[in-house]
């Protein structure tokens, strides 16, 4: 924002930036009321989205995603396990967001916040109860070895709106897993060392559906919708609706949480705009 | 179609139960059932509060979710967080500011719809405890069923491993309330706001919204039975003090 | 076991790699680097950007090839502590954390050893060029976290390098830039045949400037050094293994040389940022 010093004059007045400091809702809702955001977006704007793939070559898949201020990696490390007892031919799939104190001051060091785990949770209720991934592909020998893909999230920047740059950052890593070809033989999984990665040595992931999200905040009284909201919004409104799709339009998730009662109308908006959002991010994904 | 347990058809409560000022050292509490599932709520507030939580202008809500078994994960701080942040506008918190209000939620049986179950057993509870609300809620679950594809209320823990889909909502009363003339309006897809969703699996819109609208005719039966609880309770404790 | 992550299975282990009859690995004895086209005192080529960190106060990105690293710096603000009483100096207090994915084998999301020492390392390294008088009662707090790594002591100058690009972007009073640089010992010559001449000692090992993973199997002594071109001073110094002091001294003089085009790198980057925030609040 534009933040001049203040002139004096002989009536009290503020910069726009100190107005900011000392009333954060104020402010805001001199901007919505306009139908504009501080940032320049328009309420129903999501923010430049860049998605990157294969950016840590440690991973079996990874990527980065930007979704304005808020940058995050995900890696996926396959690793070899002993399956359930109950479920002797599936694999394991272990998604988790870490938001460390390098991305924002709102998080301390320590063991992972509230909001890492409740995105932590979200996701892996995405992944697992919309069958993003058929766990018995990660099958190497039943009862005896499973793959587990260990699909962590790092966040290194954070400006509002994880759970969409999350998701979105898991399925582009998992789109983008390579993991070679084991071979079982008497309780060792071994697998070939061979320089360069083909078809032949090794195999992708058979994703089913790509199920991306859209968020959305409530803003106080006039219920307006924010879509895409950065961290200044989040802590500023207090009602949050997140709806996952998959290509095909069928929803996957559905949360609205806080913020008072909302008509069916505001969600089914909602739902109309993360079909639309969720189509241009999946045309983002796939340019590369 | 007959459901899994041969007793209900398909958009059927299981039996209700609930019962209020279980535990002496709480300010208040209750217990709520849904047929195999009960979840024992205490709420302790409005009372001091860590200096870092305090707020200055309300009362700082505090939900802390305890499994059935073993310790509490990542499942139970999801569930932490949904029902505070559902509560947060119901409770009138600009009424006590700078104090904290500790909501605990223990499960003590699980059948499914536990998430329902404890928000049920809250708001019982916080009324229990005469913390000032600006409506009360009431929660249902449904699932679409895999196979038949048909919608049932409240599944046990058997039918929700056989759904395609999980729905749960919360509905306050204050619609129910300001239309009490035209029923048949609020019943109305387009009348029935909804406070709070959580949805997994997969589903079109079309379903989402007729399940809204079959949980929303179930949530009024809560709403009854919530009253009809409250009222009894302080019939009895009118009773007691006038005897 | 955690319960603050969704949790995976208790013990899971990296598959056994096998590899071909006809695999040809890397070894210090033919005629090039690891990176055929580095001599062996070129370093990787650095991209460093600061302020990608919108919450932070300042923060960098560097990259070295396939080490990459992101630092935040958050402060100065208050000491959460208040039990030690008052301060007169402020408190730099540097965190590292190794991604999970960010090595060959998976890492644990608990703090390790190693990032307690390299955390310390780096803390030392940049305490003497930071001007902590000037902020009784504060704390400066420098995140980093290491997103892929590739060889630990390039890694450690780079988070070196970063952290203190990041001070100086948040704008924290400085005495001069950190540059971090590491340099490997690495004989050309196979042991068998060496010992079998007439002594190790005799022919003194290759000093490779920013040695990666694969020429770090064969290093016989490292040295990560931090230093401050325009005063001409070093901070912090990490000498390992075995290395006569001729090789060591010559290291050093490799490692300044070195350390001073990072600064021109340090220097270049800042100086963008600047120019991009003037552009942006124009």
């Amino acid at each position: 924002m534009t933040s001049t010093s203040a002139a004096p004059s002989p009536a009290f007045t503020f910069s726009a930036s100190t107005f900011q400091k000392l009333h954060p809702a104020e402010y805001f809702r001199k901007f919505i009321s306009q139908g504009v955001r501080p940032d320049g977006r328009l309420l129903t704007g999501f923010r430049p989205t860049t998605v990157h793939y294969g950016v840590i070559s440690t991973a079996n898949g990874s990527a980065m995603v930007r979704v304005g201020g808020t940058t995050v990696v995900c890696g996926v490390k396959a690793e070899v396990a002993e399956p359930r007892l109950d479920s002797p031919d599936q694999g394991y799939l272990v998604p988790n967001v870490d938001l460390s104190p390098i991305c924002s001051s709102a998080f301390r060091p320590g063991p992972p916040s509230e909001q890492a785990q409740v995105t932590s949770d979200a996701i892996d209720r995405v992944l697992k109860e919309s069958k993003v991934l058929d766990l018995k592909d990660l099958c190497i020998e039943e009862g005896k070895a499973v793959w587990s893909l260990w699909i962590d999230v790092v966040c290194v920047s954070y400006d509002g709106n994880i759970y969409d740059a999350a998701l979105a950052s898991v399925m582009a890593a998992l789109a983008n897993v390579r993991i070679r070809k084991p071979t079982y033989d008497e309780g060792i999984v071994k697998v070939s060392g061979a320089q360069e990665l083909d078809d032949d040595n090794s195999f992708k992931l058979n994703l089913n559906r790509t199920p991306l999200s859209a968020s959305f905040v409530l803003f106080d009284t006039s219920l307006e919708l924010l879509a895409d909201p950065n961290f200044a919004e989040e802590s500023i409104c207090e009602g949050q609706i997140s709806v996952t799709v998959d290509e095909e339009g069928q929803i996957c998730a559905l949360s609205k949480v806080g913020g008072g009662s909302s008509s069916p109308s505001i969600l089914k908006e909602c739902v109309d705009r993360a079909k639309e959002r969720s189509k241009d991010l999946r045309a983002l994904m796939q340019q590369q | 179609m007959a459901r899994l347990d041969r007793t209900r058809t398909a958009n059927q409560l299981r039996p209700f139960f609930s019962s209020q000022n279980l535990l002496n050292r709480a300010d208040g509490s209750a217990q709520f059932d849904f047929g195999g599932s009960s979840v024992l709520c205490s709420v302790v507030g409005p009372a001091e509060v860590k200096i870092r939580d305090e707020k200055l202008d309300r009362a700082t809500i505090e939900v802390i979710a305890r499994p059935l078994v073993g310790l509490p994960g990542i499942k139970d701080k999801s569930r932490e967080r949904s029902i505070r942040e559902t509560l947060e506008p119901l409770i009138l918190s600009g009424l006590h500011p700078r104090t904290g209000i500790q909501i605990v939620v223990q499960t003590m049986k699980d059948d499914g719809c536990i998430l329902s179950t404890a928000f049920n057993a809250t708001v019982l509870a916080l009324l229990d405890a005469g913390i000032p609300l600006n409506s009360i809620l009431g929660s249902v679950t449904c699932i679409v069923d895999e196979k038949s594809g048909e919608i049932l209320l409240d599944p046990t823990t058997e039918e929700l491993s056989q759904a395609k889909s999980t729905h749960v909502f919360v509905f306050d009363n204050k619609s129910s309330i300001s239309t009490t003339g035209a029923a048949a309006m609020d019943l109305d897809s387009e009348s029935s706001p909804i406070l709070f969703s959580d949805s997994t699996g997969l589903y079109t819109e079309e379903e989402y919204f007729k399940c809204a609208n079959i949980c929303h005719k179930a949530a009024q039966t809560v709403h009854g039975f919530i009253r009809t609880a409250v009222q009894k309770k302080l019939e009895k404790e009118y009773q007691q003090t006038h005897a | 076991m955690d319960r603050k992550r969704v949790p995976g299975p208790e013990l899971s282990v990296a598959p056994l790699v096998e590899y071909p009859v006809d695999h040809k690995r890397w070894t210090p004895y033919g005629e090039t680097r690891h990176d055929a086209k580095r001599q062996p005192e070129d370093m990787r080529p650095i991209y460093l950007k600061t302020g990608l960190i919108n919450q932070a106060n300042g923060s960098a990105y560097i990259e070295l090839e396939k080490t990459k690293l992101a630092c935040g710096v958050y402060g100065p603000r208050p000491i959460k502590r208040t039990g030690q009483g008052f301060s007169g100096k402020g408190v730099l207090n540097c965190e590292i954390k190794f991604a999970t994915f960010s090595c060959a084998k998976r890492r644990s999301n608990m703090r390790d050893p190693q990032e307690k020492e390299l955390s310390l390392i780096v803390t030392q390294a940049l305490t003497p060029a930071v001007r902590l008088e000037l902020l009784p009662k504060s704390a400066i707090d420098v995140y980093i976290t290491v997103l892929e790594s590739d060889g630990w002591g390039s890694c450690l100058s780079a988070a070196i390098t970063c952290a203190s690009a990041a001070l100086a972007h948040a704008g924290i009073e400085m005495l001069d830039l950190v540059a971090g640089c590491s340099a490997s010992y690495i004989s050309n010559v196979p042991e068998s045949s060496s010992s079998s001449t007439s002594g190790s000692s005799s022919i003194p090992p290759q000093i490779y400037m920013d040695a990666d993973l694969e020429e770090e199997k064969y290093e016989q002594g490292a040295i990560v050094l931090a230093y401050m071109p325009s005063l001409n001073e070093v901070t912090h110094v990490l000498q390992s293994g075995k290395a006569e002091s001729t090789t060591i001294s010559q290291s050093v003089e490799h490692c300044v040389e070195a350390c001073n085009k990072i600064y021109a790198v340090m220097h270049h980057a800042l100086l963008e940022s600047i120019n991009e925030s003037k552009n942006n609040s124009l």
